[in-house]
């Protein structure tokens, strides 16, 4: 037992009562504690009061729900990425949909060597998902996300019609290599397809996870 | 994919809920019933430990930074509302905090968990917004000095049946005082972490907690006398 010298036992055990309610105390300060209730009325009593004030505390209200539109803002002030030109509330349908927008994870280098690379190829048993697919062998229609490098002579115009024309927008980036991620609520292959065909893109490629 | 499923408890721990719920964003209560409905995420995030994702996120990882703002953000503001009274500055400090977060992910030495490092970003830079707004109880600091006989008027507020005025009371605590309280009782710290978040000595948390229920006395027994 540590306790001032200027501190009665009763006193130090007294001051640690919050943290008995809370739980948190070490083992063996806990089981000290609890020796010197069963002898302390006072501090049986300081319990409960303790008890009542925890649970007015724990009841009180949570913060606001986090939200995409704030971590758009928050991704924008870390320099990570331009607010968004639109702000479509997806968080909501995505946990509603039982975040059933599964992101396929894919590499370049792994597509080529499944053979050609086909970007219409479903997704090898191997790849690592976010979260599980939907039902059904389909890809994930909700949302997709790939990773772009654009071409050094691209005109901010030029990437912003191609961004309009593929419902795409920027989630991330650029990254020092240049590479920006994209987000897009349209079907992943014609994303990709589209990206591909594009001038002012130099690589696109569905994201993976873990690097 | 979620499942919810419904299980019952006679009580547990915040940081067993925390862990039982992946640390959701405190909007989770238990409910009369005392059933709790499980939301099971399968999202890789919300599967991570605060740990592994702050490790992600040092490397400049989007989605695990996602992951700490979804988790974490509510509970900040929360912790710094509750100090301020200012649901703008709880809002800023919020995104500050994560702004750190984000570019000192590589700092984090994983020697306290991670809420604790957010919180104690987020109270230091609550309390200097709180100096610059000029809001700042200087009356209510000198709580290195304690005696212990003097307990107050004789008011024992959890036997006080008005838990609205022991709400009314904690909006009157200073914003020290408020933060061991919430800490404590909100966030289920030990008191060698509320040290941490709140960059002081163990004994000194243990002294404001200690002015800060003689202070919940003082506020209670004055509401009374007004009623």
């Amino acid at each position: 037992m540590h306790h001032d010298d200027d501190t009665t036992p009763h006193q130090h055990w007294r001051e640690l009562l919050p943290w008995h309610a809370n739980e948190s105390l070490a083992d063996d300060e806990r089981q000290q504690v609890e020796e010197h209730l069963e002898g302390c009325q006072e501090c049986r009593d300081e319990l409960d009061e303790l008890v009542s004030l925890q649970s007015v505390v724990a009841e009180s209200p949570a913060g606001p729900a986090a939200t995409e539109e704030g971590f758009q803002d928050l991704l924008a002030s870390v320099g990570v990425v331009q607010p968004t030109r639109s702000r479509r509330a997806r968080w909501p349908l995505l946990v509603m949909a039982g975040q059933a927008a599964a992101i396929v994870v894919l590499g370049v280098l792994l597509m080529q060597s499944q053979g050609g690379g086909s970007s219409t190829d479903a997704p090898p048993a191997s790849f690592r998902t976010l979260s599980d697919a939907p039902e059904g062998g389909g890809l994930p229609k909700d949302e997709v996300m790939v990773r772009v490098v654009f071409s050094e002579t691209a005109t901010e115009r030029a990437i912003r019609d191609l961004l309009l024309e593929l419902d795409a927008e920027i989630a991330a980036g650029p990254t020092i290599r240049g590479a920006y991620t994209l987000k897009s609520a349209s079907d992943r292959d014609g994303v990709l397809a589209g990206l591909r065909a594009s001038d002012v893109v130099r690589f696109a490629e569905p994201v993976t996870t873990g690097e | 994919m979620n499942l919810e499923v419904p299980i019952r408890y006679p009580r547990v721990s915040r940081r067993v809920e925390d862990h039982l719920l992946g640390a959701p964003g405190r909007g989770a209560q238990l409910p009369p019933s005392g059933i709790l409905l499980l939301k099971l995420a399968t999202s890789t995030t919300s599967r991570e430990t605060d740990a592994e994702l702050i490790r992600r996120v040092a490397t400049g990882d989007v989605q695990a930074f996602e992951g700490l703002y979804q988790r974490h953000h509510p509970r900040l503001i929360r912790f710094v509302r509750s100090l301020t009274k200012r649901a703008d500055v709880a809002e800023e400090v919020a995104n500050d905090t994560l702004v750190v977060a984000w570019q000192k992910a590589g700092d984090f030495q994983g020697r306290s968990r991670v809420s604790t490092w957010l919180m104690g970003i987020a109270y230091r830079m609550t309390m200097k917004q709180l100096r610059r707004l000029s809001r700042w109880w200087e009356d209510e600091l000198s709580d290195e000095h304690v005696d212990p006989d003097d307990e107050g008027p004789d008011v024992a507020f959890a036997r006080h049946e008005d838990r609205e005025a022991i709400r009314r009371a904690l909006e009157q605590l200073s914003p020290e005082h408020r933060a061991v309280v919430e800490l404590t009782f909100f966030e289920d710290c030990s008191y060698k972490e509320i040290a941490l978040v709140v960059g002081c000595p163990e004994n000194t948390v243990k002294t404001r907690m200690f002015h800060a229920r003689r202070r919940l006395r003082h506020l209670m027994a004055e509401s009374t006398d007004r009623d």
